[in-house]
């Protein structure tokens, strides 16, 4: 089950942890569960609240949807924080998953959201407030996940890099602790260029030809790299992209091309679902949802 | 097939530089601090110099890690890299990439797949939770779980900011800085291998410890209300390790050595009195590894293992209970046969 969650107007700032528990709120709606059946709940964003280090971003979530805050009735939810950048979401399901295919739970969830920490104190933070909840639980068909595979270019983690510093803020000339991205400008090629990388040893391995995948999800940042990848792939209306007016979606991205097809039966009528995210480092996680 | 795993190697890196508790305390201006040393069974911290940071802690303990292993690190298939804190110097902390990839790179693991697990102190037995359940059900064969903690920052803040004995960032003068890297993997001759269990959050009491940004100063601060964490932690954690040791056929006077979260001297012993109380048994030792160190946060564990082995006081078949408290609230239990990393580090018997 998937669900997300975007501030309604955009001139109401939402911050990451109230939009990520309202996504997560809605999922377990959807899926009509209780959230006392959860029993491992992993946050996958990476730009929260007050850059909150302690305690991890999911314990704050687990509290505010209700799963276990105290354990009883033999019911417990183990919470912690995966940040793998923009391929967050896909290693938190292979993390789930592995979890659930060993037998040591039955029902995860996988959470993300960012948003800008401390409102206009940052530099070059273009993405837009978005968060997203994905429930993962055995299989009872032939449908699932069937292969993950990550990748990582590390002669590119120049390409891209934010971190906080404490500076001379240039808006009011006061010192203050502000949030830095630098993204180089062939930062997007890069991207796409590792992504086909993957693709081509993932489908290889898989013994998949590019024509058996009915549908790629491919992560929503940074921008301009669906419409790259498209004029790489002869794929276009299998590709899923998200308008995103102004800004660009981040952890959240590949969720909001999921829900698009989920939300319209594609997902459901597809034999093939590829996942193909890209982040920082350079780092790909690509994974693969078969249908029977 | 259901594999087991085991701790194959450990890493320390400690910064050079010494602060002690003394130096700390004499700028904070309140009578009762100068007990602080007492209390907290914490004499010394090491602190970065210029130049080190979570980086080069993880780093160096990683390699410390590999000096003391027989992988060599392109035989890794999994690194998790387990810090709260990420500082790039300090008061600049990094978010992207994870820092995992800046380790993979340094010590050349190109085979590996990494990320970055937060889990406030729980990290490193988060990350060996994981680790473990990679290696049972076959994905991986070894993995690298690493720390490194610059953490002391925070004591700048909270001198600046205490100014009654009950002050909530007073936990923020118990902290040191270290590095720890341990290597698990599978285990192939049908040994006994660890059990990771019962890893449960109780987020009721997730506001007792907050460590967060503030717009107006450099760095982070935490906030503790440490006597209710304490005392929740303690209540909440002792049907959770009785549930663990069940699960090992195992009592509490089974346990060789204990080795909960290092905070401070008097929870500890408070902790484990009570725990006697509960279990009607005590175990061989609780370790109390602060007075050099005081709190690393998430490596605190390994730092106490790794110089108990260079001391040579484990024996081959000691049984080894890692207790986790962490913000979260975070509980969980590692327990494990000492088996011939005892060897690795010098001990003979």
């Amino acid at each position: 089950m998937v669900a997300i969650s975007k501030p309604r107007f955009n001139f109401f700032r939402r911050r990451a942890i109230s939009l990520t528990a309202t996504a997560a709120k809605k999922c377990l709606k959807k899926a009509n569960l209780d959230p006392a059946l959860i029993e491992m709940l992993v946050y996958t964003g990476i730009y929260r609240d007050e850059h909150i280090a302690e305690p991890a971003i999911a314990s704050l979530i687990q509290k505010r949807i209700g799963a276990n805050p105290i354990p009883q009735n033999g019911n417990a939810t183990f919470s912690f924080d995966l940040n793998n950048g923009g391929c967050g979401l896909v290693s938190g399901i292979q993390l789930v998953d592995g979890f659930i295919r060993s037998g040591k739970i039955r029902q995860g969830m996988i959470i993300t959201g960012d948003a800008e920490p401390f409102k206009n104190l940052s530099n070059s933070f273009n993405f837009t407030s978005a968060a997203a909840a994905i429930i993962l639980s055995a299989a009872h068909n032939r449908s699932g996940f069937t292969r993950f595979k990550t990748y990582t270019f590390p002669q590119y983690k120049d390409a891209y890099v934010s971190y906080v510093a404490w500076k001379s803020w240039k808006k009011s000339g006061k010192m203050r602790n502000v949030l830095l991205i630098n993204q180089k400008e062939n930062y997007p090629d890069l991207c796409v260029q590792c992504m086909l990388v993957s693709l081509k040893d993932f489908l290889k391995e898989a013994q998949l030809n590019l024509t058996d995948i009915d549908l790629i999800l491919p992560s929503q940042s940074p921008k301009g790299i669906i419409s790259k990848l498209k004029d790489q792939i002869n794929l276009d209306e299998r590709i899923i992209e998200v308008e995103c007016r102004g800004g660009e979606f981040h952890t959240a991205g590949s969720a909001l091309a999921l829900l698009n097809v989920w939300n319209n039966s594609r997902f459901n009528q597809s034999r093939n679902i590829l996942f193909l995210t890209v982040g920082s480092g350079i780092t790909t996680a690509l994974a693969l949802y078969q249908n029977p | 097939m259901n594999w087991k795993s085991q701790f194959e190697s450990i890493g320390v890196y400690l910064p050079e530089k010494r602060l002690s508790t003394k130096e700390i305390v004499s700028n904070i201006d309140l009578p009762a601090i100068k007990k602080f040393e007492l209390l907290t069974g914490i004499k010394e911290r090491r602190v970065c110099s210029p130049g080190e940071d979570s980086y080069t802690l993880a780093f160096s303990a990683a390699r410390d890690c590999l000096n003391h292993s027989k992988y060599q690190a392109k035989d890794l298939d999994l690194i998790l890299c387990c810090s709260i804190s990420k500082h790039i110097d300090e008061s600049s902390y990094q978010y992207e990439p994870p820092l995992s990839i800046y380790i993979k790179d340094y010590i050349g693991a190109k085979a590996a797949i990494n990320f970055d697990i937060t889990n406030a102190c729980a990290g490193m037995l988060t990350g060996v939770y994981i680790a473990d359940s990679f290696i049972q059900r076959g994905a991986i064969r070894s993995c690298m779980v690493v720390s490194g903690e610059y953490i002391t920052s925070l004591k700048d803040h909270a001198v600046a900011n205490s100014r009654k004995i009950m002050s909530s960032e007073l936990a923020s003068l118990t902290v040191g800085d270290a590095g720890a890297a341990v290597i698990l993997e599978r285990v192939t001759n049908g040994g006994e291998g660890l059990v990771a269990s019962n890893f449960t959050t109780i987020s009721k009491y997730n506001h007792l410890c907050i460590g967060k940004q503030s717009r107006k100063s450099p760095g982070f601060f935490m906030k503790t209300k440490a006597k209710k964490i304490h005392q929740v932690s303690i209540s909440s954690s002792k049907a959770i390790v009785r549930a663990a040791l069940k699960e090992n056929n195992l009592s509490f006077d089974q346990i060789d050595y204990v080795i909960p979260h290092q905070t401070s001297r008097s929870s500890i012993l408070s902790g484990a009195k009570d725990y006697t109380v509960y279990f009607g048994t005590r175990p061989g030792k609780i370790i109390i590894n602060l007075r050099n160190y005081g709190n690393t946060a998430s490596t605190t564990h390994f730092l106490a293992l790794y110089r108990y082995l260079n001391e040579k006081r484990f024996r081959q078949g000691d049984r080894i209970m890692l207790l986790s408290f962490a913000s979260g609230l975070v509980i969980g239990v590692v327990i494990f046969p000492m088996k011939r990393m005892v060897k690795q580090y010098g001990n003979k018997n």
